[in-house]
């Protein structure tokens, strides 16, 4: 191998390090739990959170409730998260809802947060 | 590095095998740098969301994706009429070399006519002296002429759109056929009449003046390659072999410039210290390769960024 082949091959190594090193989170959701809050028009959302990446940083996640028998939404709320790389984090939050019935949750994490 | 890029991304003329296949490699690269191209704006007008949330987190100015969006657009349009060309270019070789062939010359005849010129290193002297004529012509009929006076190579009434570097052709056939009085250097062009237009003129009249004061002298004092009749029923030969070719050419507008390769040592606004190299003629297949490697090396870093987006700080 000559030197040049040499310098292209650590050049290329040192390019793919920094690529590696500069990497940020792959949030995915693992589940989404929700339960009654002893608070009144309110919800306890509990979101667990898997990163897929080995970078880490903060994540943004995105819960939206529904009303299970009519599908309207009935409350979002957003909010970040700091991931670990490859960490698991469950998060819970209190959510408000304009509805009085049983309502189902989503979410859906994003990187990065807009 | 970069200079053996460069180097191995130009498709020399050495023979008229050697022409086609130049041809065919500006084809295929407009049409990977279009794709690359509208690649690189579906990309960004996809995700613009998350490539403007990045941009602004990142410290990178948002304006860099302006300058991508208007990069591009600018690589469509200025390429849009060789694409075009290369398209139907295709389109004529699935019919046939006949059909292909007839339908071509067709439109040399229907086309402005242009005189290319360039200028050699050396004066050519044919058997007898004087300017040689050679037709371009083949079977199919007449593209122009090939003219041979003095150090002046050129292209006479041909097609416009048609480039000048098939002339290098001409000047390869020289170099094996001719022999060369008064220089160790092979016969090549040195100054491109459509790329420099008055540099090349000036060169010309100066060789010219060269040539009169020898006739003067009665000596000959420009270096000189001599033609004897073989060498110009070789050439003859040549010539009309390639006109299949030239035809394939004028689907092609001219993209023939000059290139210059600037390393900043202080880096712009400042700049007060750049090593510069200039190159008085690019092969359009390196130009056209480098521009096709610039769009798919956005394209890559573009795709990276939205698969893989990079660590940047939180809100």
């Amino acid at each position: 191998m000559g030197a040049g082949q040499v310098t292209r091959a650590l050049l290329g190594a040192v390019a793919l390090a920094l690529l590696a090193g500069c990497a940020g989170p792959a949030p995915e959701v693992e589940s989404v739990r929700t339960e009654p809050s002893p608070r009144p028009q309110h919800v306890l959302v509990t979101v667990a959170l898997r990163n897929a990446s080995g970078g880490d940083g903060q994540v943004e996640v995105r819960v939206t409730l529904r009303e299970r028998v009519s599908g309207r939404v009935v409350g979002q709320e957003t909010f970040e998260v700091e991931l670990l790389p490859h960490g698991r984090v469950a998060v819970t939050r209190e959510i408000p809802v304009a509805a009085t019935g049983e309502v189902t949750a989503e979410a859906r994490a994003g990187y990065p947060p807009e | 590095m970069m200079q053996e890029l460069w180097r191995r991304m130009h498709a020399a003329v050495t023979d008229v095998r050697s022409l086609r296949r130049r041809t065919t490699a500006l084809v295929v690269l407009h049409l990977v740098l279009v794709a690359a191209c509208v690649a690189v704006l579906v990309l960004v007008v996809v995700r613009i969301r998350l490539l403007v949330t990045l941009a602004q987190r990142s410290n990178v100015e948002t304006l860099t994706l302006a300058f991508v969006l208007v990069f591009t657009l600018y690589l469509l349009a200025s390429t849009a009429p060789a694409v075009w060309g290369g398209l139907r270019l295709l389109g004529a070789r699935a019919l046939g070399r006949e059909r292909e062939q007839r339908w071509l010359q067709r439109r040399v005849e229907q086309a402005r006519r242009d005189t290319k010129r360039v200028y050699l290193n050396v004066v050519v002297e044919p058997p007898g002296g004087g300017p040689l004529d050679l037709p371009i012509e083949d079977g199919w009929g007449r593209v122009g002429a090939l003219r041979l006076d003095g150090s002046e190579v050129a292209l006479v009434d041909v097609p416009e759109q048609i480039v000048n570097s098939p002339l290098a052709l001409a000047v390869v056939a020289l170099a094996t056929i001719g022999t060369v009085e008064g220089t160790d250097s092979r016969p090549q062009i040195v100054a491109w009449g459509n790329v420099d237009e008055e540099g090349a003129e000036q060169y010309g009249s100066q060789v010219r003046a060269f040539q009169r004061l020898g006739e003067a002298l009665g000596r000959t004092l420009w270096p000189v390659v001599r033609l004897d009749e073989a060498g110009v029923a070789h050439l003859r030969g040549v010539i009309r072999e390639a006109a299949a070719e030239l035809r394939e050419d004028m689907l092609l507008p001219d993209i023939e410039y000059s290139a210059e390769f600037t390393i900043p040592i202080i880096p712009e606004p400042l700049a007060l210290m750049q090593v510069r190299r200039e190159q008085k003629h690019a092969d359009p297949v390196a130009t056209l390769g480098c521009a096709t490697l610039v769009v798919l090396a956005m394209l890559g870093a573009l795709g990276w960024l939205v698969l893989r987006p990079p660590w940047v700080p939180g809100k």
